[in-house]
């Protein structure tokens, strides 16, 4: 809660003046009754016309009072919860995207994506019904027992109680709700679930003809699912009758209780009124709103409570700030000398001893099969974690010497997935360089062999990717990667698997167009295809986090048993 | 006009829906009148009560002698608490009726026939619509149907009736007072309704930047190893600070008209409040009308229940428009076309050999794929289908397996036409091992026996140990019993590659259709998988979808398939000779070498 509050703290003026505005406009609701009790009381015995209407017209103003205040109240409210969720969702992202790997990993993807959405607007929307709990229920409750206790103390004191009795009553009902409701989440999401599977699975269901076995599957969650939400839809039901049964018992209660002071002439004596006894009455109807209120309250509080606990460990993680690189390039000759790495959260190095030295314009490879540390490797060489032993140079400068941005400035690197992001090509691509001209990006993605994509499309460079590129298929992610990372001016490029969903004919050309491009340039090239990594001027071979090879490929196929055992594999025997 | 008439028709068909469950819907909409009925007394007795207490102290105030009926009083107030039980009673009876009927016999009778309709949809509906939508037509529209059920008898029977027993009561009670009440209330409603319209248009475009938040939410954790590769951080800042702010400013501006509603509502009945003590006051005063104090106090409760039908009506109405959206949706579903199923054939004998003969196909009609294609294959024989990635490689399979239908032409297996045998016949002589490793949420036995649940253990584990994949089982401590879910991490791809094909091998099927890709596995696993393919696939015809030319250079005949078309056939000798595509293709696969 303690995190939460200096977002808060911005809007404490208007705070206060909605819990002002708040006060005024509640207590004409108490008001109203009150007066309605001096009419029955004051005009209607003695049949005072003037006096019927002065209360009349006192009760109008007060409501129209009431409104304007209501009104204002609605302008700061909406002012002060959508400014507080902009805050706290802005917040948060920059927190999460400018956390350290490390860090981020702690969390992880999917926990900080619903930490940055689903929490935050969770908070965002109890933010502004808070007030109303906080500020409304309690002048409805104290407003109602003070004006009761005005006409009869005793009235006022039953009253009093009746609260806390229908509270009573209400909690356990409402205290399992928030488990029951998450349970029948829980069994909805179970048949879906089963539903994607089926979905996605189709073709082998059919081949085996086993769709009544699936059909069978989902029947049986979706029954149990419905048992699920009638529990939790029938406890919910219980709620609202019952507050209203608790309290509709009470205004009997009360006037019984109050015909009894009535006929006590030393109470009449003091102002004890019928007009009081029936006012009395309708506070109850008002009191019955806060009651309803503060226990639909109470479902929410656990789940908010997860929330903000959630959201708060993002706020608690440790900033990590990347300083700006000032643009200068140090040249191609990379080495990596004696590296190790572990995962924090790891036991086992995932690599150990890497010595590989690549000296300017040479075109390097680095083989291997999933586990064998290729990726970590390119993680370190992109400064995202620092190695744990040795050192990591760029022409001659450690990176320690160099700083974080200024080595990302220099190493440009497509990643495996082929990210694209929901935008135009053009701004794709040109994310890797944004000062680059049109021209220039139509001369990336030719080389990336996206020409032909551009030119079907109407639109041209202006084509519209949408998020993670549903749009478009893996091998035109990969390329568009590509031309980004070629587009940027940087000492080494690195290519992480970017060719795996290209067939050999379209690679072979990309690849002819790229090593003209980029000419005189460092490149790595990781990959886990022999055909891929054989024209390299060197290979590195890695396995178990090692360099078990390294030379050209036919020095490797008479030194290294990995890199034969690879080649045969793939190649067959015509290697 | 024709909008109406199908808006109608939903509706009438959501009512059939509800057949079984008649007779529960009329003993509820009987349950909850009574309810109703006795929540309309209660003011009436209320008036009585009221009268009796103000007729005592109007005589007793004065000092003079008065007397309290408190025999009558106390009688009243009994009959008025067992008013107030009934009616709660009576609502929370009709509460656990509505929830259980209209759970279990019509929301989840409705999702079952959705997923039973799944068993009959071609597998063109299933790769054409997202699976999301086909499941978010399966959850959030039939809920939204139930709702609707669920809500019917309290907004559009009780509530109505509720609103007609007010007018008469109140009507009989005083015209005057009675005016004032069927003026300033419904006006709270349609000035409501007014702002509430208004407000949705900015909720709206609340509702479109969460989206787009989201996705780039999203694609910002998801894609952070680009960003910061790039030094993009600030650069998602920006567009990220920036979508907020619109939606910040929309929200406001929606939350202050939602806001807005309640205190415009509360100003109108406030009014027919006041009405009511001023007309009443003067009227009681003057002893007109024969208005007395307890009339007051029954108008004001009066006045109080009428808001809460109309305005459960008004919402009834608005909701009607979203069920009617919703059911059409899932009433498209429920009635598209079904595969239709030919029985003149029984199942193939399972020799193995597969021929097409002038078959034509497409996708779109406006596309044509395949035109007269002819293949013969003899039992034990290999094809091998090859091209370039996003060629139409698959689209073989789906004919082969009648997963789509040909436009002309006809496959023959052993002889007899596929299309005149029920698809499940013609299936049971093909096994598949897919690229798309699928296999179900259970335990790793179940997923081995999936194709033959009759298997013995014994065999299930001959069929494991065959596809190289009996000792790494074994290796888990829950062996055969470890589950497969979602979450399972300590099972990697080439190793559930290896359990599909132990399921194909103890289906022991005769022909065979491999997809024998094999990205993101480690070269180890990759040599395995290869070698177990080759063992699995002898002694019977083959379908192999290659990415490496080197392992189908032996197959007896080879497709090549680009742009979705078949542009070459033959034997690898004869398609080298050829000089086509096919030999480009092995060419530049080769290049790399020199």
């Amino acid at each position: 809660m303690k995190k939460i509050l200096p977002f808060i703290k911005p809007y404490r003026k208007e705070l206060l003046l909605t819990a002002v505005l708040c006060v005024i406009s509640t207590l004409e609701g108490v008001f109203l009754p009150y007066l309605m009790s001096r009419i029955v009381d004051e005009g209607i015995p003695t049949g005072n016309m003037p006096l019927i209407w002065k209360y009349g017209g006192v009760m109008l103003g007060l409501a129209i009072c009431s409104m304007l205040c209501a009104l204002l109240n609605s302008a700061v409210n909406a002012k002060v919860s959508a400014g507080f969720s902009h805050d706290l969702t802005h917040s948060i992202f920059k927190k999460a995207s400018g956390l350290s790997f490390e860090t981020f990993s702690k969390i992880g993807t999917a926990g900080l994506l619903t930490r940055s959405t689903h929490d935050v607007s969770t908070i965002s929307d109890a933010s502004s019904m808070f007030v109303n709990v906080v500020v409304i229920v309690p002048i409805l409750m104290i407003g109602g027992a003070v004006f009761a206790a005005l006409s009869d103390r005793v009235l006022g004191l039953v009253l009093l109680i009746a609260i806390p009795v229908t509270f009573l009553i209400l909690l356990p009902i409402v205290k399992n709700l928030d488990r029951l409701w998450k349970l029948s989440d829980e069994y909805i999401d179970e048949q879906n679930r089963l539903m994607r599977e089926r979905l996605s699975g189709i073709r082998v269901i059919r081949a085996f003809d086993k769709e009544a076995h699936e059909h069978g599957r989902i029947a049986h969650a979706t029954e149990e699912m419905a048992k699920y939400i009638i529990r939790a839809n029938v406890r919910a039901g219980y709620v609202n009758p019952l507050c209203m049964l608790v309290l509709n018992l009470a205004t009997v209660g009360m006037l019984l209780i109050g015909a009894q002071r009535l006929q006590n002439p030393e109470l009449l004596q003091k102002g004890l009124t019928a007009g009081g006894i029936i006012a009395t009455v309708q506070y109850i109807a008002l009191i019955l709103n806060g009651v309803m209120m503060l226990s639909w309250t109470f479902v929410f509080l656990p789940h908010l409570k997860v929330c903000v606990n959630r959201v708060t460990e993002v706020l608690d993680l440790p900033d990590d700030p990347v300083e700006a690189g000032d643009g200068t390039l140090y040249g191609g000759d990379l080495t990596i000398k004696g590296v190790g790495f572990r995962y924090p959260d790891s036991e086992l190095l995932t690599l150990s001893d890497i010595d590989i030295e690549i000296k300017e314009g040479e075109t390097a490879a680095l083989i291997g099969g999933t586990g064998s540390g290729k990726s970590t490797l390119l993680k370190l060489l992109l400064a995202f974690y620092p190695p744990a032993d040795g050192e990591i140079a760029l022409g001659g400068h450690s990176y320690s010497e160099i700083g974080r941005a200024a080595v990302r400035d220099n190493v440009s690197a497509a990643l495996q997935k082929g990210m694209v992001f929901e935008g135009t090509l053009l701004d794709n691509v040109r994310m890797g360089w944004p000062k680059a001209s049109e021209e220039d990006v139509r001369r990336v993605l030719d080389i990336a062999q996206m020409t032909e994509f551009v030119e079907s499309h109407e639109e041209g460079l202006a084509y519209h990717l949408s998020q993670s590129g549903a749009n478009i298929s893996g091998g035109q992610k990969q390329r568009i990667s590509i031309a980004r990372t070629i587009l940027k001016p940087a000492s080494v490029y690195v290519f992480d698997d970017s060719f795996s969903a290209l067939d050999y004919l379209t690679e072979s050309k990309l690849r002819k167009a790229m090593n003209r491009y980029l000419n005189g340039k460092t490149q790595i090239i990781i990959t886990q295809r022999a055909a891929t990594a054989m024209r390299c001027d060197r290979i590195f071979v890695l396995e178990q986090g090692r360099v078990v090879g390294s030379g050209t490929h036919e020095a490797l196929l008479k030194t290294c048993s990995v890199y034969r055992e690879i080649v045969r594999s793939q190649l067959g025997g015509e290697a | 006009m024709k909008k109406q008439t199908a808006s109608y028709r939903t509706v009438l068909r959501i009512l059939k829906d509800t057949k079984p469950i008649a007779g529960w819907l009329v003993l509820g909409a009987f349950v909850s009148l009574i309810s109703v009925a006795l929540a309309l007394v209660t003011p009436e007795i209320l008036k009585s009560l009221s009268d009796r207490l103000y007729a005592y102290w109007d005589v007793a105030r004065t000092g003079a002698n008065a007397v309290f009926d408190n025999a009558a009083f106390s009688r009243e107030s009994v009959w008025l608490a067992a008013a107030y039980a009934g009616s709660a009673l009576a609502s929370i009876f009709e509460m656990l009726i509505m929830n259980n009927v209209v759970s279990k016999h019509f929301t989840c009778a409705i999702r079952i026939r959705m997923s039973d309709k799944v068993r009959r949809l071609p597998v063109r509906y299933i790769d054409t619509t997202p699976n999301g939508e086909i499941i978010s037509h399966m959850t959030d529209d039939v809920s939204v149907m139930g709702t609707t059920i669920h809500g019917f008898l309290e907004t559009m029977i009780t509530g109505f009736i509720k609103l007609l027993g007010i007018i008469v009561l109140i009507f009989l009670l005083n015209p005057i007072l009675a005016a004032a009440v069927v003026v300033f209330v419904p006006l709270s409603l349609v000035l409501s309704a007014r702002i509430a319209g208004k407000s949705e248009k900015y909720y709206v475009e609340v509702r479109k930047k969460n989206g787009e938040l989201y996705a780039l939410t999203e694609e910002t954790f998801t894609g952070l190893d680009t960003v910061k590769a790039y030094n993009l951080e600030s650069r998602q800042c920006e567009r990220q600070a920036k979508l907020c702010g619109e939606k910040r400013d929309a929200t406001r501006k929606g939350n202050f008209l939602a806001a807005i509603v309640q205190p415009v509502v509360a100003l109108s009945n406030n009014i027919a409040y006041i009405a009511i003590c001023i007309l009443g006051g003067l009227f009681v005063a003057n002893n007109l009308f024969g208005v007395s104090v307890g009339t007051i106090v029954a108008f004001i409760l009066y006045a109080r229940m009428f808001a809460g039908p109309l305005e459960s009506i008004a919402q009834g109405f608005s909701m009607l428009q979203h069920t009617i959206a919703s059911a059409e949706r899932v009433y498209r579903m429920l009635d598209e076309e079904e595969m239709t199923e030919a029985t003149e054939e029984t199942a193939p004998k399972g020799e193995g050999n597969v021929d097409f003969e002038d078959v034509d196909f497409s996708y779109d009609p406006n596309h044509p794929l395949i035109k007269g294609l002819n293949v013969h294959v003899r039992a034990g024989e290999k094809v091998a289908i090859v091209g370039p990635t996003g060629g139409g490689k698959t689209t073989i399979v789906n004919l082969l397996m009648r997963f789509y239908d040909v436009d002309g032409g006809h496959i023959y297996v052993d002889g007899k036409d596929a299309y005149k045998m029920p698809r499940a016949d013609l299936r049971s002589v093909f096994s598949m091992v897919l690229q798309d490793t699928w296999l179900f949420s259970g335990t790793i036995y179940d997923n081995i026996a999936y194709g033959r649940p009759d298997a013995t253990e014994a065999e299930v584990v001959e069929a494991a140990k065959r596809a190289h994949i009996d000792r790494f089982i074994r290796s888990l401590p829950d062996g055969y019993r470890t589950l497969i879910n979602e979450e399972t991490t300590n099972i990697s791809g080439g190793q559930k590659q290896l359990l599909t094909i132990a399921r194909a091998y103890l289906a022991n099927r005769p022909i065979l259709i491999l997809d024998e890709a094999t990205s993101n596995v480690d070269t180890r696993t990759e040599i395995l998988i290869q070698r177990t393919m080759d063992d699995l696939m002898k002694g019977r015809t083959s379908f192999v979808i290659a990415h490496r030319l080197s392992t189908i250079v032996d197959a007896d005949t080879i497709l090549v398939v680009n742009h979705g078309t078949i542009v070459e056939q033959g034997t690898h000798k004869e398609l080298l000779e050829r000089n086509g595509f096919y030999a480009e293709i092995y060419r530049s696969q080769y290049e790399l070498l020199n």
